[in-house]
């Protein structure tokens, strides 16, 4: 009796967001594969069929190439940056100072810089983009300001409009973004690592680099991950930035999957062939998680 | 892809992960199927007759979506007050945005779009899109149908050259476009004076010209390399110098040979001079079109593509004595087939009547009372710019830019051209834009653009 009132109210409260989850999420899922075989333009209630013409088209598409490379290059490049740099800063700010009066502490002023370290966070991505945008602009940009400042008048880069450059500028700005959110995850994995474990270290001898890369490093390895995850979700969109600061160009050199979708689907009206496009990025990304699942399984550390 | 990815408690963040990535997939698919076409409402007629040419029902509401862009949506009363006194029942709603796609799609699809859609700016319904969808009213009624304000002659009639050409898809006028403008590239009349500079006829001067230019300390270009599109029209004005009217329809038609037809390639080849001489601002691969056109205001660039807008666009940057006008394509061989003063001209901010909207008649009467005189000199006096309308005319105290450009479409009479890429296949548009970045950059040559825009071009024809 008492079984049949419990499962009563259990799937009371499931039906409610299963019902929700199937119709806003689930269902246009199962859409997107049917429309990927349209050539649909968005307008009108009739579909034509199609077929895999979508797919044909897009395997020879050079900016879908371009635009899944940067979202690789990003993929390697943005978690290294940022965990590396996030690491370096979280342990200045509270193990590197050395023991004062018994305790581990950080470097003179870590409070201060943890705040300022925060501060991109806060900002809307918008403003940030728009914000770089301006510090990037070549001639009254605030970074070229400051070559010429110190003397560098010959060195004037086009920050985005350059093809070289404009990709890396991009990542710049996404490891500036990122970098106090994950100081403050590291910084709560090295807190809540047991003083006496670094104290230990110190006192044995161990140099500030052993004890980062000995004792910090594998002790927080669990935030690590996370943190991979997280920048690898950032790294497989970077949609807005891309779309506020170069709009996919100089010449497609800073396109990605998401915002290249986006333009086919809402500039140039082809929903069927954008539709194709999420079908693969959908596949790519389960291939991809599908991986690491089985590539990074490794034993947790008790302590 | 790295090996420090998840997780001791497998699974749940990594699902997580993958549909944190894959919205972008069912986000498309959400507006899509569902709704069922609904054939066009039997629209509300009236019967026909003089002074209600369309046979609009007085009663019978109208919507207009007006799109608010640089020329804003202040010149829209005019209208909407000439058609309120004519059908004095009519509830008429009208409303302005600059999100044409995003807010008008979902009621196309639905089958209850607004009667009338200033579907201009960014954010436009692609048109390719609109035509191959048959969502648009054919407008031929409106071109036979007598004048707002002189019903002795056809609306037709009062169109500027070109109107019909540009708003004609398929074979069928669909778009009316009604702000008329010239477009290519501006230089400062004030700064030449200054200088004791002349406007160059041929290249040869042109190229002196950039000299005395870059010695003076001034580089003589400018782009927006944020959008390179901008330097379609002023090459294009180069191209139909040299080459005529024949090759430009090639492009536009999206032809075989229209970019590497010698004669085009030759005024290509002529302007590859300014990016080799290093006569291109340097750090303009990197600026938008207001920073391009600050440069040009200040002083510190010569030349700098655009249109009819520029001068209304700068509004208050524009420094006091700073007078501007329009640049015309200088000689590029002694064989070239359009006399000096040609010019790119084009109507635009396109108008359409949705095929399913519920008050079609009204839409077209509508548009007639904006092709008024009274509608379009109050446009002209509003938006600074042409209209359509070829009797309207722009008011006593114009700025030098709109004087310079209504002067220059009279000297050019006949000789001008519009350029429909952009409209035909704004994708194509885009990607050879971005070839002309490079071009401007230095990254490409006059040969490689006309061979990679061909092969562009070859492409989207399928």
């Amino acid at each position: 009796m008492r079984k049949t009132h419990q499962r009563r109210v259990i799937i009371g409260f499931l039906a409610a967001p299963v019902l929700l989850y199937t119709v806003f999420v689930a269902s246009p899922y199962v859409q997107a594969f049917y429309i990927a075989l349209t050539d649909w333009r968005g307008l009108s209630a009739e579909i034509g069929l199609i077929g895999l013409g979508n797919f044909t088209e897009l395997f020879g598409d050079p900016v879908f190439w371009q635009a899944l490379r940067n979202n690789l290059l990003l993929l390697v490049t943005l978690p290294i940056v940022t965990i590396g740099v996030g690491l370096f800063l979280a342990f200045m700010l509270n193990a590197a100072g050395g023991p004062r009066s018994g305790e581990i502490r950080g470097v003179r002023g870590a409070k201060f810089y943890r705040v300022v370290y925060f501060f991109p966070y806060v900002l809307s991505i918008a403003i940030i983009g728009v914000l770089w945008k301006n510090i990037y602009n070549p001639i009254n940009g605030l970074l070229n300001g400051a070559l010429r400042a110190v003397g560098l008048e010959e060195v004037q880069p086009s920050w985005l409009g350059d093809e070289r450059l404009a990709f890396w500028a991009v990542l710049a700005v996404l490891v500036w973004n990122g970098i106090g959110f994950y100081v403050v995850l590291f910084t709560a994995g090295i807190k809540a690592i047991p003083a006496s474990l670094l104290e230990a270290a110190v006192l044995d001898g161990a140099s500030r680099t052993q004890v980062f890369f000995r004792i910090t490093i594998p002790l927080i390895w669990e935030n690590i991950r996370t943190a991979a995850v997280y920048l690898g979700i950032a790294a497989l969109d970077a949609f807005a930035v891309v779309q506020i600061m170069t709009g996919g160009g100089p010449n497609d050199s800073t396109q990605v999957g998401s915002f290249y979708l986006y333009q086919n689907a809402f500039s140039y009206g082809r929903f069927g062939y954008a539709s194709a496009m999420g079908v693969v990025l959908f596949v790519v990304t389960l291939a991809l998680s599908a991986f690491t699942l089985r590539a990074t399984r490794k034993e947790r550390i008790e302590f | 892809m790295n090996d420090r990815f998840p997780p001791s408690r497998p699974g749940r963040r990594s699902v997580l992960a993958m549909l944190a990535l894959t919205p972008v997939a069912g986000a498309l698919a959400g507006c899509a199927t569902g709704g069922s076409r609904q054939s066009p409402a039997a629209a509300p007629t009236g019967s026909a007759q003089a002074g209600n040419p369309f046979g609009v029902a007085s009663d019978a509401p109208l919507e207009v979506v007006v799109f608010d862009g640089g020329y804003g949506q202040e010149y829209i009363k005019v209208p909407l007050d000439l058609y309120r006194k004519k059908h004095a029942a009519a509830k008429i709603t009208q409303s302005a945005t600059q999100q044409i796609q995003q807010s008008l799609q979902p009621r196309f699809v639905a089958g209850n779009p607004p009667d009338v859609v200033n579907n201009s700016g960014s954010n436009a319904i692609d048109y390719g899109a609109l035509v191959g969808d048959k969502a648009l009213l054919s407008l031929a009624p409106l071109l036979t149908a007598p004048s707002w304000s002189d019903p002795a002659v056809t609306v037709g009639d009062t169109l500027r050259p070109g109107v019909v050409q540009v708003g004609t898809h398929d074979g069928q006028f669909v778009v009316l476009n009604y702000s008329y403008g010239a477009y290519g590239a501006w230089y400062s009349t004030s700064l030449f004076e200054e200088k004791g500079w002349t406007y160059p006829q041929t290249w040869d001067d042109y190229l002196g010209l950039c000299d005395k230019m870059a010695t003076a300390g001034i580089a003589p270009w400018t782009y927006p390399g944020q959008f390179p599109y901008y330097m379609f029209w002023w090459l294009a004005s180069l191209i139909y110098k040299a080459a005529g009217p024949e090759v430009i329809d090639k492009i536009n038609n999206l032809a075989p040979d229209a970019w590497t037809d010698d004669r085009a390639v030759a005024a290509l080849r002529a302007f590859e001079a300014i990016p080799a001489n290093g006569w291109v601002l340097k750090g303009s691969s990197g600026l938008n079109h207001t920073d391009a056109q600050m440069q040009f205001l200040n002083g510190k660039a010569g030349f700098v593509p655009g249109g009819s807008w520029l001068e209304n666009e700068m509004g208050d940057s524009v420094p006091k004595g700073f007078d501007m006008a329009i640049c015309r394509a200088p000689s590029i061989g002694k064989d070239d087939v359009k006399p000096f003063g040609s010019l790119c001209a084009k109507a635009g901010e396109p108008y359409v009547i949705p095929r399913s909207a519920a008050n079609t008649a009204g839409g077209l009467e509508f548009l007639r009372a904006m092709l008024s005189t009274e509608g379009a000199e109050n446009f002209i006096a509003k938006a600074g710019t042409l209209s359509s309308n070829r009797d309207a005319k722009p008011p006593k105290d114009a700025k030098h830019g709109l004087t310079s450009i209504d002067a220059a479409l009279k000297e050019a009479g006949d000789n001008v051209f519009g350029i429909t890429v952009d409209t035909r296949d704004s994708r194509l548009w885009k990607d050879i834009a971005n070839l002309m970045g490079r071009f401007m950059n230095g990254d490409i040559k006059a040969d490689q653009l006309a061979k990679q825009a061909q092969s562009l071009t070859d492409k989207a024809r399928g």
